[in-house]
């Protein structure tokens, strides 16, 4: 189904999405306005490769094999017109997405699926904008980071999406290895709204900001829960911002339904500057 | 001398506590329906208990209401250790002075962990004969400073699967999707479909009305889905 794969923007995301693609063995172009940026994440993951290398995960051939399939392009006219899909994983901003995906519906064969790997934006505010023959080609594939390693692939269908294009790529993710999930177009889509209650829930039952209630609630939700991870230390890794402005964006889009209601603990914390690992502070001090 | 269990049928672990054996003493309330707990029910257990009883186990699933006048009369004559999962358990704790330990035993954990409040005036011996009932039904206590409503795993996880009903009405995915979403995108031991038959629908419900009737929140309203699951 797909041979070759064009990747938009050369960030975290973009390049975990093109490494993960130029392993299953397909031809990947990786794009972004800055040169460098792409040189830079060609690079990165190049020093990926060797290091899986060295540990034993890849042989010299698939790596050598892998370089060979992996190729940085500097304008959007350099892209391969012939490519099976492409996905952009550039800036949050819905009219430099469509923008894009409008200029290039003419460089690109009617059968290149066009595919956006936002996490926040509605897949129909996309797709209403393109050709009527790309809108039945265009979803949302979302990644987790980092994609190379991360099972979940949400294939999520607009309102235009051509239903067997949908299972088309879950069976065709399937057999790569991934663990696709098929998914309407909804706020936060799957994960993002279902794993709300982890965040915001606790929140509630510490009712204040206390570091002895926060460790008390991290470790019983790993040793009684099973999960892997405590919320407030997730909060602490993901960006207590990040988060909040993800809470913020879901809580808005179900027009501010209660469940989806953010909790004041964590827009003190925003307020303050304490965001989590990054500034050094959050939950927990670092 | 033998430990004291009280239970009712729609306890998930009701089959378990019926096949202890050795020191344990079970009694089972024998209706399946809450409304028909009586004064008849608990003065038949109570007399069939050996004189020299100082406390007892009550490991009854039951709503609010019910739990609380339950808990008023088994207070009144022992010290009582109770299963409050689904109610609002730091109330009772200060409400019943006899109330002397509760814990989270009516919801499956992944990790076999049972979250146990005790207060410090606990006796050790009973916290003792409660590990000695979990550990013959293959789990461990995990100690907590607070009882709170649901404690807490029990309210997060039950706040998630009610999110997952909503989404299965909203026609989001299919349970299967969700749950291999969830698996895998934020490494959750279970998907959440997957989870709530693990534990069952009832007391997922249960501590759902419950939250939502003590604190009012519309946050805690039960997905209308899950409502009609538990009439299965």
């Amino acid at each position: 189904m797909l041979n070759k794969v064009s990747v938009l923007g050369a960030g975290t995301m973009g390049a975990g999405i093109a490494q993960w693609f130029a392993q299953c063995g397909l031809q990947v172009q990786l794009f972004d306005v800055q040169w460098e940026q792409a040189q830079m994440a060609i690079e990165k993951i190049h020093a990926s490769w060797d290091k899986l290398l060295a540990k034993g995960k890849f042989t010299d051939d698939q790596v050598k094999s892998f370089k060979e399939s992996l190729q940085a392009v500097s304008s959007l006219e350099d892209l391969d017109s012939d490519s099976d899909l492409l996905i952009e994983a550039i800036v949050e901003n819905l009219k430099i997405k469509v923008d894009i995906f409008q200029k290039l519906h003419h460089h690109f064969k009617e059968q290149t699926i066009f595919a956006s790997n936002t996490s926040s934006l509605p897949i129909d505010s996309m797709a209403r904008e393109l050709d009527d023959s790309r809108k039945k080609r265009f979803v949302g594939l979302h990644f987790f980071n980092p994609a190379p390693i991360m099972k979940l692939v949400e294939i999520i269908k607009s309102h235009w999406t051509q239903e067997d294009l949908s299972r088309d790529l879950q069976e065709w993710f399937n057999q790569q290895g991934k663990k696709p999930a098929i998914c309407s177009d909804g706020p936060g889509f799957i994960v993002n709204r279902l794993a709300r209650s982890f965040y915001v829930e606790p929140q509630r039952i510490i009712k204040v900001e206390s570091t002895q209630r926060v460790k008390e609630t991290d470790a019983i939700l790993k040793e009684v829960g099973g999960f892997r991870m405590g919320p407030f230390e997730l909060m602490d890794l993901i960006g207590i911002d990040v988060n909040l402005e993800v809470a913020k964006s879901v809580w808005k889009s179900f027009y501010y339904e209660p469940r989806f209601q953010p909790h004041a603990i964590q827009e003190k914390l925003v307020i303050s500057g304490r965001w989590g690992k990054k500034t050094k502070g959050g939950f927990y001090e670092y | 001398m033998s430990i004291n269990i009280i239970y009712n049928q729609s306890h998930p672990l009701a089959l378990e506590f019926k096949n202890l054996k050795g020191p344990f003493q079970t009694h089972c309330l024998q209706s399946n329906r809450d409304k028909d707990f009586s004064h008849d029910h608990l003065h038949n257990f109570l007399d069939s208990l050996s004189s020299d009883t100082e406390y007892i186990f009550d490991f009854t699933l039951l709503s609010d209401s019910l739990k609380d006048t339950w808990l008023e009369k088994l207070t009144s004559r022992y010290q009582v250790v109770s299963d409050t999962t689904c109610n609002w358990g730091e109330f009772l704790c200060e409400k019943y002075e006899s109330l002397t330990a509760v814990c989270s035993l009516s919801f499956y954990s992944p990790k076999k962990k049972v979250e146990v409040y005790s207060k410090s005036t606990t006796e050790e011996r009973v916290l003792s004969d409660l590990e000695k009932i979990l550990s013959a039904l293959e789990l461990s206590s995990y100690n907590v400073s607070s009882a709170g409503h649901g404690f807490t795993y029990p309210r997060t996880v039950s706040t998630l699967i009610n999110e997952a009903y909503f989404a299965l009405e909203d026609e989001l995915a299919t349970r299967e999707d969700m749950d291999q979403a969830m698996s895998f995108g934020v490494n959750y031991p279970h998907g959440l479909f997957a989870w709530s038959k693990k534990i069952g629908i009832k007391p997922i419900l249960m501590l759902l009305q419950s939250l939502h009737s003590q604190t009012g929140d519309p946050r805690y309203r039960s997905a209308p889905l899950l409502m009609r699951e538990s009439l299965k």
